[in-house]
């Protein structure tokens, strides 16, 4: 029996095969091959739509013939429909850099795919933004040709960073590489799917970047309706792009969530289990509720604009839609966040070498902050309902706060009297702190029907949001990178031009965004390329800021990327934290540790000598 | 150290993942179920073909059945018999499916009315489960030839068995939609 059960098994098999083209070579040729196939086909049953090869059912059926093809040919069709029948997996992963190239079962080269493909979309939404901060320089068009491509470059540039980085870098790439480490875990569960999906977030963004190809589409990230189903075919491919991506954010969060839950190592209980973890636990619990809730809007969507069905137009009822989609789109900005507050209490006790405050709360923040997201989404949508029903959400939305608050006590109680290093990470946690301070301020204020209807939809609402996502997101994922940038590469980075990168970005980041609160409280609009000429030298001037963001954002990613290959060698605990991936070499080797791991008490207390965990070796194999 | 996947506390990982991943894909049938613009003022239409409807839950229910007693057989150790249920759990899948095919070709239901967007959604949401289930139960049938599954050993049964009564539970909820609620 074990000699068959063995067969099954797809790792390690002494039937390998020698792969003759690269993974990505094939799963572009047979990506071409299932779109031209499912194409045709479809087109030749549904013959009448207005052209002879590409129509938007036939772009829908062979885009998943694309996409099918793309997962199999990176490596899906050995480690995945083989083993389903039984036949041992063909399938090697390479021990070099040829490892990133095609599917792995490696959480941390999965954690580190993801990072690139996340950080190449945040460059692509990032010249996208510029192109927008470039157009709004005059209050007329004069880079844009026609409304339309500006308004799809905004939907573009939103749906990229919101489902390729937002919710993909801190949970997908260093909840990838980072929670099996932190838990003492040497695999995940379920490793296969989890390098499976990671292929599908180039899929889904490649689809996003090439919908103008199929017509431009105006709705933004929303995809609003009833405009959506009177847009041109482009608006199908955001569909199906950002299925692929939040499937891909489904997969790692369920293998995530399970290992969290089956593979701690010995001692790590429940109250010894780091913060991060924790965060990624929540956000990943959310990721499987609410992914699924967008996929089934979008799918509605979709039959309203292929059929066509009259769900969400003017026969049917478009606040549905716009309920359903923010019924995902609120506690989606908690889960692009909530590991950002975890990451802020795990990197200040380490650089403050003190004491976590009130751990336990900073914990029970972060699961009702989880619980509590899924009660304010209506706060997006007060123009459209009665007085009576924004009270609940406003009261929601306030009340979401608190727990917010109780991230930010354990920073600052942390903090307090603390001998702090000031490093790169730490400055760009109190950025984030300071940043996210701002976004959750402006946020209670939007919640507030009074204030909220009268700067909605203008730029106040985009300062609001960006100052959340990027203020406190994108700093703190800055500040994770150098944080364990060691760890990843086994290399230090520069702390003096870490320290003028963070200056740098943080001037360039509230310079463009602080400017766009008063911008939108002097009336200038969201969703136009064109504006009233008085708003001028203030859009003038957050461009020029923009600009200067974005260059930071590329230095910043070159002196990583410098550190990452070139930097001087790092000690193996540079920042004398606790947590168990510090326990192991850097980079780590392939399992992780070097025998079994004992947890024997918690990570976050610095007032003893003693060590939190014990690295039980194991023994050389008998000769 | 092969079969180290197989310990208990492996199984159990997969085990939880599994049902996690299920309740995952329960959220959209529960938006379809409960979006108030489809049930406001909602309404079963005459023209649906209430024999049909039953025909096709009574195969899903049978298939079930089938599919439950596949995995009750390996439990015991028989894997001939559990191959042989999953084999005929997908055929009535796929009986059901072929009903559903039929109801769709005949249009009886037309698209532009509202019951017929709910009708058609609904159905092809739980059809396209169904689909993949059968081809679950099929792989796993195919699977079971060259991986011994054993009365302690059949994770993989068990897997294709819970989405198959996933697959069922919600056709079974649409059907109760669809033709009397």
């Amino acid at each position: 029996m074990e000699q068959q059960m063995t067969q099954a098994e797809a790792r390690n098999n002494p039937q390998t095969k020698v792969m003759h083209i690269a993974p990505l070579f094939r799963g572009v040729i047979w990506a071409t091959i299932g779109f031209v196939v499912l194409d045709l086909l479809t087109v030749a049953v549904d013959p009448f739509r207005g052209h002879p090869l590409v129509t938007e059912p036939s772009e829908v059926m062979g885009w998943a013939g694309a996409v099918v093809g793309w997962l199999m040919g990176v490596g899906g069709y050995e480690e995945m429909i083989l083993p389903l029948f039984g036949s041992p997996s063909t399938w090697v992963e390479p021990k070099d850099w040829r490892k990133y190239f095609g599917l792995s079962t490696n959480h941390k080269v999965i954690g580190i795919q993801y990072l690139f493909t996340s950080s190449s979309i945040f460059f692509v939404g990032g010249m996208i933004a510029m192109a927008m901060r470039y157009e709004l320089m005059q209050p007329s068009m004069h880079f844009f040709t026609y409304a339309g491509q500006y308004l799809t470059a905004v939907g573009i540039h939103g749906s990229l960073m919101m489902f390729g980085v937002g919710t993909v870098v801190l949970i997908s790439g260093l909840g990838n590489y980072f929670v099996p480490l932190m838990i003492g875990a040497k695999e995940t569960v379920f490793s296969r799917l989890s390098g499976l999906g990671h292929w599908l977030l180039p899929a889904g963004a490649l689809t996003l970047i090439a919908s103008p190809l199929l017509g431009y589409w105006d709705t933004g990230w929303r995809g609003y309706e009833p405009l959506a189903s009177q847009d041109p075919g482009g608006i199908v491919f955001y569909y199906l792009g950002v299925f692929a991506m939040t499937l891909s954010t489904i997969l790692a969060s369920l293998n995530l969530a399970a290992t969290i839950i089956f593979h701690r190592a010995k001692g790590m209980t429940w109250a010894r289990l780091p913060l991060f973890v924790w965060g990624i636990l929540t956000v990943s619990l959310l990721n499987l509720i609410w992914q699924p809730e967008i996929e089934m809007t979008f799918v509605m969507a979709l039959l309203d604009k292929l059929i066509p069905f009259h769900f969400f137009d003017a026969m049917g009822s478009p606040l549905t839609y716009l309920s359903m989609f923010w019924l995902f789109g609120h506690p989606e900005v908690y889960i692009i966040v909530l590991p950002a507050f975890a990451l802020w209490n795990e990197i200040i006790p380490v650089m403050a070498q003190k004491n976590l405050f009130a751990r336990d709360w900073a914990i029970i923040g972060l699961i009702f902050v989880m619980m509590l997201s899924g009660l304010v989404w209506a706060h997006h949508i007060f123009t459209n309902m009665r007085n009576s029903e924004m009270f609940p959400f406003s009261f929601f939305s306030e009340m979401i706060s608190i727990p917010t608050g109780f991230s930010f006590m354990a920073a600052i109680g942390t903090l307090w009297r603390a001998r702090l290093r000031l490093t790169t990470p730490t400055l760009l946690v109190l950025m984030s702190l300071f940043n996210f301070t701002i976004g959750g301020l402006t946020g209670v204020y939007l919640a507030d029907p009074p204030i909220n209807l009268q700067v909605h939809d203008t730029f106040f609402v985009i300062a609001h949001f960006h100052y959340t996502i990027i203020g406190g997101m994108v700093f703190t994922w800055m500040a994770a990178m150098y944080y364990w940038l060691p760890k990843m590469s086994g290399r230090m980075f520069n702390e003096t031009w870490g320290k003028w990168l963070a200056l740098w970005v943080f001037i360039g980041f509230n310079g463009t965004f602080g400017q766009m609160f008063l911008l939108g409280l002097d009336g200038m609009n969201r969703w136009v390329p064109v504006y009233p000429p008085y708003l001028k030298p203030l859009n003038y001037s957050v461009s020029l800021f923009a600009f200067f963001l974005g260059a930071g954002f590329i230095a910043t990613a070159i002196h990583i990327l410098w550190a990452w290959t070139k930097g001087p060698k790092s000690p193996e605990n540079p920042w004398h934290a606790r947590t168990l991936e510090w326990l192991t070499t850097s980079p780590p080797p392939d399992d992780n540790f070097d025998g079994e791991v004992e947890v024997v008490r918690g990570f976050y207390r610095y007032d003893h000598d003693e060590p939190s965990a014990y690295l039980v070796k194991s023994p050389d194999p008998v000769e | 150290m092969a079969v180290t996947y197989a310990k208990d506390r492996e199984i159990a990982a997969y085990r939880w993942g599994f049902r996690i991943f299920l309740v995952s894909q329960s959220v959209p049938f529960i938006l379809l179920f409960s979006d108030w613009y489809m049930f406001d003022g909602y309404y079963v239409s005459r023209v649906v073909d209430k024999w049909l409807g039953s025909a096709e839950a009574l195969l899903a229910l049978v298939s079930g059945y089938m599919a439950w007693r596949a995995l009750q057989a390996i439990r015991q150790g028989r894997l001939t018999d559990m191959v042989q249920g999953f084999r005929r759990a997908a055929v009535a899948g796929a009986a059901q499916l072929v009903v559903l095919a039929y109801q769709w070709g005949t249009r009886f239901i037309p698209p532009g009315t509202r019951y017929g967007e709910v009708y058609y959604t609904l159905t092809g949401v739980s059809g396209f489960y169904e689909l993949i289930g059968v081809f679950v139960l099929l792989a796993i049938s195919v699977r079971a030839a060259r991986v011994q599954f054993t009365a302690n050993f059949h994770w993989d049964a068990e897997a294709a068995e819970y989405f198959w009564i996933f697959q069922m539970v919600a056709g079974l909820l649409s059907y109760l939609f669809l033709y009397w609620i």
